[in-house]
């Protein structure tokens, strides 16, 4: 019995897209629930979905998705608002910083005026007062020459330096949940390392979903950890918890895979998201598959210890 | 930038060159002997003194190359030579044409880029829909139609039903007499420049940085007015240039129907009276202006993409 | 291929150039009266159940004139692709093959024909040339044959960075397998879009030069050279010059349809893209 209402509250969440080659089941019911202040780690491969989920909480999805289930925010249900009332909520309360900033920068606007758009739209600041709020946010983020990196364009900047551009991007109109997208992909490690610090310290009053493959950056700075596949969250807990005991086979294997671990790779490819395995969707690359695992879907079990799993084994 | 530039214009020069070997020798495909023809007059053929003593007052005799270098050596220095039938210079008629010329091609224009732009925005937001099927059938019609044929309509129409707008003529160079043409060659011109200006905007709202846009809380119209639109008008702003290359191409038939006296007019006279040394002269005078035509787009594009104006800092 | 069929422009393009084939190639058959026929006592009739699509000038039948005169843009059509496709890709052969001042010197020839806005080129050429419809075939010609050049001698081009050349020719692959295998695949798409609307293109062309009354001499019945016929007559007897101009426009678009379909099969398909 929950006392106090979640930040952000996932419900049977459902996203379907009708392609040429068939429909694409990009993810079915999700049930996820995220604290205030809290940092949750969205871990999976690529296509298992974890940017659908991210892309779907802000409706950011193209306009032939179909999007079912239940978002509430602060216990309004995102789907159900309108156009109007959703651009409100975007970009102020919640922001997205989307994967790979190269692409997701407008190359034919400066820097400085990308993230000054933010200011001047939600806070209705003048160029004179945003653009100094700019540099000071440019600076936040640790960006050297801050005022001659505001009037650069996007393709003058390194990686590292784009991707804190998108950080103080998100961050200008004060958000209280960032969903932050492979922040640090293509990144090298010491750029890495710098970038998730950063992230810890800005979010540590506010609520971040942290899309990720790489569980280690993800354990990094996040409380709890969700592992996807195929559309589906297969496990949830805590991030010592998942660390020191995985209690999905999936979760098992990943953590297999980590080059600390050994490197060890799970057998198989991931399923495509329109013709999908029956039953439990990992079941083809189980090594405890049962045959229940191939007849029936498992549901999410809630454990005594608040941890989740999506698994025949502990039924 | 410089460089750049510098180094564009020292590419093209032997294609010039070629240019000028074509448009000089071009005229010696011609059956006959030009100055017999030329000569020709009702009271019978020239004798053989008159054809002689025309060949060796036009340079005739002197062989070929000769007469190629000398002809070049000219017109280095602006001396396109004389016309065979008025005997003005070829210089001033070119030039005196060109300027009609470019009155008509820039009104034209207009015509495309009001016309072009807004439908093919139009097209791009509602894409496979009837009104982007529409556009794009419009837009091949466009290229289909003969401009000679659309022409005629045209003027069936407002000339001769309506009798709103006079048939032909430049009735020194005003707008009641521009208005068929242009829109003659306005609509040709914009059928090719609404289905770039439709593909260039579809691309640009498939990128990333539209959603980041969405994801900020933009308005749409601002999305795609400004985010979208500024990426998507730099390949249409670029090849306006090669529209205008694309109207000297109509402008050929086009102003002769209107009795519009451009360059293209002045092209089909000469050949008609076999006035070579206007043909030599104007082939070479409208290739130069198609080449620097061309020159201003591929320097204006590096200019406006503000990924190769600037160095890559990493 | 199950796209092609699906493919609305080439199925509206290829359904109409078929139709215009049968018409051109039983034109005897489908005209109702004999082209060339002068009778200057129903000259200028407009359309009527006898002559559907009414008289000229001299008397001849409209529409048996538009029925043998696809005959004759037919003919300048694929004639001018074909001799356009072989001095093309012989020029681009040598060019992209020999490389060094041949290839040079073609370039530069290339890039001296395009300076030239083809109107131009084409206008002076049939104009220099001398009245016929070969010469207009000449003329078109040199206008189309620069963009098949440049397509072979890239893909030649192409090809010889590729490493996997120096493997072949280890493996005794003589440069002729090369060009069949390797080169030959990669130009057959582009080239078949090229042709396609090039086919499109010079019956405009020609229509236009004929207009103008270069190539066609007359009686021969031309659609261009129709509407130049029509041109006096534009008050009395609009019908003179309404109908060759919509066929040209027809079969132009027609052609232009196909080309649209191929080019858009042909280019890599854009697949819906899905985050993930």
């Amino acid at each position: 019995m929950r006392m106090k209402m979640s930040h952000l509250e996932i419900s049977n969440l459902r996203v379907f897209f009708p392609t040429d080659d068939g429909l694409v089941k990009a993810t079915n019911c999700v049930d996820l629930q995220i604290e205030e202040g809290e940092n949750l780690g969205l871990i999976g491969e690529s296509g298992s979905g974890k940017t659908v989920l991210g892309m779907a909480i802000l409706r950011l999805l193209p306009k032939d998705a179909r999007v079912e289930g239940e978002v509430k925010f602060n216990g309004r249900d995102l789907l159900s608002l309108s156009d109007e009332e959703m651009r409100r909520v975007r970009g102020r309360e919640i922001v997205m910083i989307l994967q790979n900033p190269t692409n997701a920068l407008n190359p034919v606007f400066t820097v400085g005026s990308q993230i000054e758009e933010v200011l001047r739209l939600h806070e209705g600041l003048g160029r004179r007062s945003a653009r100094k709020r700019v540099v000071g946010l440019l600076k936040k983020v640790k960006i050297r020459d801050a005022s001659k990196r505001a009037e650069e364009y996007p393709h003058q900047l390194s990686g590292g330096m784009k991707e804190r551009a998108m950080i103080a991007m998100a961050l200008a109109s004060d958000p209280s949940l960032i969903i932050a997208d492979e922040p640090t992909k293509g990144l090298d490690v010491t750029i890495k390392r710098e970038i998730l610090r950063l992230l810890k310290t800005m979010t540590e009053t506010k609520s971040m979903i942290f899309i990720t493959h790489d569980l280690a950056s993800a354990a990094d700075i996040c409380e709890r950890i969700a592992v996807m596949y195929a559309g589906e969250l297969l496990e949830i807990a805590r991030t010592e918890d998942l660390l020191n005991d995985p209690l999905h086979p999936y979760t098992k294997g990943f953590l297999g895979a980590l080059p600390s671990r050994g490197l060890k790779p799970v057998r198989g490819t991931c399923p495509s998201l329109i013709d999908l395995p029956s039953g439990c969707k990992f079941h083809p690359r189980c090594d405890h598959a049962m045959e229940i695992c191939r007849r029936e879907h498992p549901p999410m079990l809630q454990r005594e210890d608040g941890r989740e799993v999506r698994c025949f084994l502990y039924a | 930038m410089l460089a750049y530039i510098l180094k564009r214009i020292l590419l093209i020069t032997p294609a010039l060159l070629f240019v000028s070997i074509i448009s000089f020798s071009m005229v010696y495909l011609a059956p006959g002997d030009p100055a017999e023809i030329l000569l020709m007059s009702p009271e019978g053929s020239p004798s053989p003194e008159a054809i002689d003593a025309f060949r060796v007052r036009m340079g005739l005799d002197q062989p070929i190359y000769v007469q190629y270098l000398r002809w070049l050596d000219n017109v280095l220095h602006g001396d396109f030579g004389y016309s065979y039938m008025s005997e003005r210079p070829v210089a001033d008629a070119i030039m005196t044409s060109f300027r009609a010329t470019l009155k008509l091609s820039v009104v034209s224009m207009i015509v495309s880029i009001v016309v072009s732009i807004p439908l093919g925005i139009l097209a791009a937001m509602k894409p496979n829909t009837i009104i982007d099927d529409l556009c794009r059938f419009g837009a091949l019609i466009g290229v289909s139609i003969p401009n000679f044929w659309q022409a005629f309509l045209l003027i069936l129409l407002f000339s001769v039903y309506l009798d709103w707008l006079p048939v032909a003529g430049y009735g020194g160079g005003d707008l009641d007499h521009m208005i068929l043409p242009a829109i003659t060659l306005g609509t040709s011109s914009a059928a090719v420049t609404t289905r770039l200006m439709r593909s260039s905007l579809l691309e640009a709202l498939s990128q990333d940085y539209i959603i980041t846009a969405r994801a900020k809380g933009l308005p749409e119209r601002v999305v795609i007015g400004k985010h979208a639109l500024k990426n998507a008008l730099i390949p249409v702003v670029t090849m306006l240039g090669l529209n205008l290359g694309f109207l000297l191409n109509g402008a050929v038939v086009t102003e002769w129907i209107f009795g519009w006296p451009g360059i293209g007019d002045l092209v089909v006279d000469s050949i008609y009276q076999r006035d070579y040394t206007v043909i030599q002269g104007s082939i070479l005078f409208i290739a130069v202006i198609f080449v620097a035509l061309n020159l201003i787009v591929d320097i204006s594009y590096t200019y406006l993409n503000p990924r190769i104006r600037y160095e890559v800092v990493d | 291929m199950k796209s092609w069929i699906k493919n609305r422009n080439i199925l509206i393009g290829l359904s109409i150039i078929l139709v215009l084939i049968f018409i051109a190639a039983f034109a005897p058959v489908v005209a109702p009266h004999d082209p060339t026929e002068v009778n200057s006592k129903i000259r200028l009739q407009p359309p009527s159940k006898e002559y559907p699509f009414g008289t000229d000038h001299m008397g001849r039948c409209i529409l048996s004139r538009i029925v043998f005169g696809a005959r004759i843009s037919f003919l300048v059509g694929v004639a001018v692709i074909s001799g356009s496709l072989l001095i093309g890709i012989v020029l681009g052969t040598v060019s992209g093959y020999f490389g060094g001042l041949a290839d040079d010197l073609i370039m530069r020839l290339v890039d001296g024909f395009l300076a030239i806005p083809s109107m131009f080129l084409a206008l002076a050429l049939a104009g220099t040339l001398g009245p016929g419809l070969f010469n207009l075939m000449m003329a078109l010609i040199a206008v189309e044959w620069t963009s098949y050049a440049r397509v072979v001698r890239g893909s030649i081009l192409s090809v010889k960075e590729q490493e996997f050349i120096e493997a072949t020719r280890g493996l005794g692959a003589s440069d002729q397998y090369i060009l069949v295998h390797h080169v030959l695949p990669n130009i057959i798409s582009p080239i078949i879009v090229i042709a396609t609307l090039g086919i499109g293109y010079a019956i405009l062309a020609a229509a236009g030069l004929s207009f103008l009354g270069f190539g066609v001499q007359p009686p021969t019945p031309e659609w261009g050279a129709m509407l130049d016929d029509g041109r006096l007559f534009m008050r009395k007897a609009p019908y003179i010059m309404i109908f060759p101009g919509l066929a040209i426009m027809i079969t132009v678009l027609a052609f232009n349809f196909l080309g649209d379909g191929l080019r858009d099969e042909m280019d890599p398909r854009f697949r819906k893209e899905i985050p993930h």
